[in-house]
C-alpha cells in the first residue's frame, strides 16, 4: 500500500480574484490601509500539523528469536517528494516482494508512532482504527502514538468444528486450512500543514493490519493395506484342448486374513489335467495346497503338495486405520466422521478394480483363445502427516503459511496381468504380459520462506513397469516393431500451501506396430491398437 | 495334428542376433523386450544342429529393476501344434540356452556368441543344404543383383506368377512343412496380393545396389539380402488399408542357377 504524499494545502484563496482597490473611508481611515472589512476576509492561519515518519510495530519486534525489525517505517523524503519505507523484502527470487500491510498472529498489539514534523494542531494527529465487523466499532484515537489490541475472530475454531458433520469429511476438513486473515484498517491523519518552504506533506497514512489465526494443526493418515482382490475366469479351446479355468482372490488387510482358489481344467482327446490350488493366510503365515489329477498321453501326473510361507508385510496388514486432527496438540479427531474417507478409499479401490471388466471385454471378442486377467489394487496405503499453521516471518513484518509434510504414502498401486485373444493383421493372436503403475510419494518437506518461499507443489509421476507380449498361431509369426505402448499414466500431486492432494492413474493406449511374419506369403506391417485409453479415475483425495 | 518346431526368444536388454544352423531368424534391439515365437522346422537339419546368438550390445544396467521386465536373453527349442496359438508360459519346451552371467562376471568381449547344439533324427534334405558353397566375388554379386532386379520387376509390374516362378524350391519345401500344398500356398499369395494391391494402393520401394547388403551364411550356401538402412527386407512397399509389405528372401545356387529358397 504505497501512498504519494499530499501537497501542502495552499492558503484558502480570498473572495474574488483581486483584492478590492483601497478606499477612502467615510469613516475617515487613512489611505492605503487595511480596512477593517477586508481584514476579517483573510483566510485564517492554520498551525502546521504533520509529521515526518510513522512506524508501525508488533509486540514481536526487535525481540531476540522473534522479529528482527524494530518497525515498519514509512518516512517523509522532502528532496525526492517521496514517501520511503524500510520494507524488508523476501531473499525469494521468485517473489522477491512482500505485502505492505503489517501482519500479525492473534493476539497481539499494534504500536503506530509518528514522529517528526512541524507539530500538530490541537486533538491531532487521529488514528481512526476500523476492525472487522465482527470484532468491533471503529475508534478514534488522538495523538502521535497508540497502541491498539488486535486480534482474530475469537471463536473461529469452534464455530467451523460445529459445522464439519454438516459439510462432510473433505469440505469440513479444509475450512481449517490457512483460513483467511482478519484485517484491520488504521488510518492516521494530520492536517498536511507545513511552513514554507516545505512542498510536500505527509498529511495522512491508511494501513492494513492482518491477523492470523495461531493455532498449529496436524492431520495424520495412517492407512493400511486394505484389501486385494482379483478374479480371473476363461474357458475356451486351445486347438483340440478344451479348458476351464476359475480364480478367486480375496485378501482383506483388516482381518489379516487372505484365502485363494484357482481351478484348471484342461482336457483333450489325450488329456486330462485337473489343477486345485488352495491358498489359505493369516497373520502368522500362509499355507498353499496344489492338487493335481490328470494324465497326458496316457502318462500320470497326479501330485498334491503343500507349501508354506511367512507372514504377509506386517506393514500391509496393519490393521490399525487412522485419521488423526490436532489443533495445537489436543485430539479433535472424534469431531470428524473418518469413515468417510475410508469409504472414499474403497470407491477409488473398486474404480481401480473396475480394470477388469475392461479387460473381460476384449477378452470376450476372441473366446476360443479365452483369457486370463488378474489385477491387484493398493490405493492410499501409508502414512501422511501434515502439519500447518500461520508463523510470524522474522525477518519482517509478513506471516507466512507454515507447513510441513512428512508423507510416505502409496497414493495408487496397481498391478494388471493380461492373457487375451484378438484379431491381429487378419490372424489370431494372444497379447499377454503384465504391466504395473505406482504412484508414491515420499519424503519430507517443511515451508522455508527465506529459501524457496511459500509456494510449494510436490508433483510425482507413476513408477511403471512390465511389458506386454503379442504371439500368434503357431506357423507364421508376429514380431513387434519396437515395443507395444500400454502401461499406466498419470500423476500425484500435493499443494503444500493450502494441503491438496490431486491424483490422477490411465491404464494408457495399448498400441503397438507389428509384422505378421509369413514363411510363404508377404509379410504385413501394421499399426494396431490393442485396446483404448481407459482413464481409471481423477480425484482430488484431500 | 502338424506340429511345428519353434523357437520361444524372449530377450531383454542385449541386441542380438539369432540363429538356427547359421540362417538369420531375428534380430532384437538393445533397448525394448522382445519376445515372438518363430516357427524355424525348414532351417533344421538331420542330425547335428546349432541355434546360436550374437550378442552385440548390452544395455547398461539400469538403476530400477523391474521384475515384470528382466534382463533376460532365453532361447527355448519348442514343438506344438500348427496353427494354434500356444499361450504364453504353456510352451512345450524340448532345449533352450539361457545366458545370465552373474553380476561380478566381467562383461563379454563384444560381439560375443552363444551356442548350443542339439541333434534330430534324420529328415528331409533341404536344397540349401546342397547348395553350391558361394563367395561375393564381383562376377557372383553382378549375377545376384540381376536376380535381384528381375525380382524387383515381377514385384513392381505385380507379376506375381513370375515371382513364383523364381521360388518354386520354398514352396515346395515350405508348404507341407506348414501344413499346406504349394498350389494351395500359390493361389494364398496371389490372394494375398491381390488385396494388398486393392485400388492401384501397391508401390514398391526402389532397388538401390548400393543400398543392399548381401549376408552369406549357412556355411555360404546361402544369401540373405538387407537393406544398409535398416537391415531389413530389401523387397518391400506400400499397400492398401495403410500396411506395409516386405518380402525377405534366402537365396541360393541350385544347379548353377539362383533360387529363392525361403
Amino acid at each position: 500500500m504505497t501512498q504519494r504524499p499530499a501537497p501542502r494545502p495552499a492558503p484558502r484563496p480570498a473572495p474574488g480574484k483581486t483584492p478590492p482597490a483601497a478606499l477612502r473611508s467615510n469613516a475617515g481611515q487613512p489611505a492605503n490601509k487595511p480596512c477593517a472589512t477586508c481584514q476579517k476576509q483573510q483566510p485564517r492561519k492554520v498551525p502546521p500539523c504533520d509529521f515526518d515518519k510513522l512506524e508501525f510495530s508488533c509486540s514481536h519486534c526487535g525481540k531476540p528469536g522473534k522479529r528482527e525489525i524494530v518497525s515498519l517505517a514509512f518516512w517523509l523524503d522532502q528532496g525526492r517528494g517521496m514517501i520511503m519505507t524500510n520494507r524488508v523484502n523476501s531473499p525469494n527470487p521468485r517473489q522477491p516482494k512482500v505485502t505492505d500491510r503489517f501482519e500479525v498472529i492473534d493476539p497481539d498489539t499494534i504500536t503506530v508512532k509518528a514522529s517528526g514534523g512541524p507539530g500538530y494542531s490541537p486533538g491531532h494527529p487521529t488514528l481512526t482504527v476500523v476492525p472487522p465487523a465482527s470484532l468491533g466499532t471503529t475508534r478514534v484515537l488522538r495523538g502521535p502514538s497508540h497502541q491498539v489490541a488486535v486480534k482474530y475472530e475469537p471463536n473461529w475454531f469452534q464455530t467451523r468444528l460445529n459445522k464439519v458433520n454438516q459439510l462432510g469429511f473433505f469440505v469440513g476438513l479444509r475450512q481449517f486450512f490457512f483460513p483467511p486473515a482478519a484485517v484491520w484498517q488504521f488510518a492516521f491523519a494530520a492536517c498536511g500543514a507545513r511552513p514554507a518552504p516545505q512542498r510536500k506533506a505527509f498529511y495522512g497514512w491508511k494501513h492494513k493490519v492482518a491477523v492470523y489465526p495461531p493455532d498449529i494443526f496436524k492431520i495424520g493418515l495412517s492407512l493400511p493395506s486394505v484389501r486385494k482382490k482379483e478374479r480371473a475366469n476363461s474357458s475356451g479351446t486351445e486347438g483340440k484342448v478344451r479348458y476351464d479355468n476359475s480364480s478367486v482372490t480375496d485378501t482383506r488387510g483388516m482381518a489379516r486374513t487372505s484365502h485363494s482358489v484357482k481351478e484348471e481344467m484342461r482336457t483333450s482327446s489325450n488329456t486330462e489335467l485337473y489343477r486345485r490350488t488352495e491358498s489359505v493366510g493369516n497373520s502368522r503365515g500362509t499355507v498353499t495346497q496344489t492338487q493335481q489329477l490328470g494324465t497326458i498321453r496316457g502318462r500320470d501326473y497326479s501330485s498334491d503338495r503343500y507349501e508354506g510361507s511367512d507372514a504377509p508385510d506386517s506393514r500391509k496388514l496393519a490393521t490399525a486405520k487412522s485419521f488423526t486432527f490436532t489443533r495445537n496438540g489436543k485430539d479433535w479427531t472424534s469431531s470428524f466422521k473418518a469413515a468417510e474417507f475410508i469409504e472414499f478409499v474403497f470407491t477409488i479401490r473398486k474404480q481401480v478394480l473396475g480394470l477388469i471388466e475392461f479387460f473381460k471385454a476384449l477378452g470376450r471378442k476372441m473366446p476360443k483363445i479365452g483369457w486370463s486377467f488378474s489385477v491387484e489394487v493398493d490405493v492410499c496405503a501409508g502414512s501422511l502427516e501434515y502439519e500447518w499453521g500461520y508463523k510470524e516471518w522474522p525477518k519482517n513484518h509478513t506471516v507466512y503459511r507454515y507447513y510441513k509434510l512428512e508423507v510416505s504414502l502409496t497414493v495408487v498401486s496397481a498391478k494388471a496381468e493380461i492373457a487375451f485373444g484378438l484379431e491381429l493383421l487378419s490372424a489370431k493372436a494372444q497379447v499377454y504380459g503384465a504391466v504395473t503403475g505406482e504412484l508414491k510419494i515420499t519424503g519430507t518437506r517443511e515451508a522455508n520462506p527465506d529459501r524457496t518461499g511459500p509456494a510449494a507443489t510436490i508433483s510425482v509421476p507413476p513408477t511403471v513397469g512390465g511389458e506386454i507380449g503379442v504371439r500368434g498361431a503357431l506357423g507364421d509369426w508376429v514380431e513387434v516393431v519396437g515395443k507395444i505402448n500400454a502401461g499406466f499414466e498419470g500423476a500425484a500431486v500435493i499443494e503444500l500451501a493450502p494441503f491438496s492432494l490431486k491424483a490422477n492413474l490411465d491404464l494408457s493406449e495399448g498400441k503397438g506396430t507389428f509384422t505378421a511374419k509369413s514363411k510363404l506369403l508377404f509379410s504385413v506391417t501394421k499399426s494396431a491398437t490393442l485396446w483404448d485409453k481407459r482413464p481409471i479415475w481423477a480425484k482430488t483425495i484431500l | 495334428m502338424t506340429t511345428v518346431d519353434y523357437l520361444n526368444v524372449s530377450i531383454h536388454g542385449y541386441a542380438c542376433e539369432l540363429f538356427v544352423n547359421g540362417a538369420p531368424i531375428l534380430r532384437t534391439p538393445v533397448d525394448t523386450p522382445y519376445t515372438a515365437i518363430p516357427s524355424v522346422g525348414e532351417w533344421l537339419v538331420s542330425g547335428d544342429n546349432e541355434i546360436a546368438v550374437r550378442i552385440d550390445a548390452i544395455a547398461p544396467p539400469t538403476a530400477i529393476v523391474d521384475p515384470l521386465s528382466p534382463r533376460r536373453l532365453i532361447v527355448q527349442r519348442c514343438v506344438g501344434p500348427l496353427g494354434e496359438v500356444v499361450p504364453a508360459g504353456e510352451d512345450q519346451v524340448v532345449d533352450g540356452l539361457t545366458f545370465a552371467p552373474l553380476p561380478d562376471d566381467p562383461p563379454p568381449t563384444l560381439p560375443h556368441r552363444v551356442a548350443y547344439n542339439f541333434r534330430l533324427p534324420p529328415g528331409p534334405t533341404w536344397a540349401w543344404q546342397t547348395a553350391a558353397v558361394l563367395s561375393l566375388d564381383m562376377a557372383t554379386t553382378a549375377e545376384l543383383f540381376m536376380f535381384l532386379d528381375a525380382l524387383h520387376a515381377d514385384l513392381v509390374e505385380g507379376d506375381i506368377p513370375g515371382l513364383l516362378s523364381r521360388q518354386k524350391i520354398k514352396f515346395a519345401e515350405l508348404a507341407p512343412l506348414y501344413g499346406t500344398t504349394p498350389e494351395a500356398a500359390r493361389a494364398a499369395l496371389e490372394q494375398q496380393f491381390s488385396e494388398l494391391a486393392k485400388d492401384g494402393a501397391w508401390t514398391v520401394a526402389p532397388l538401390r545396389h548400393e543400398e543392399v547388403r548381401l549376408h552369406l551364411c549357412c556355411g555360404g550356401r546361402v544369401i540373405e539380402p538387407r537393406s544398409a538402412r535398416d537391415d531389413g527386407p530389401v523387397f518391400r512397399g506400400l499397400a492398401a488399408d495403410g500396411n506395409a509389405w516386405s518380402l525377405p528372401v534366402f537365396i541360393s545356387r541350385i544347379d548353377g542357377m539362383f533360387e529363392v529358397v525361403r
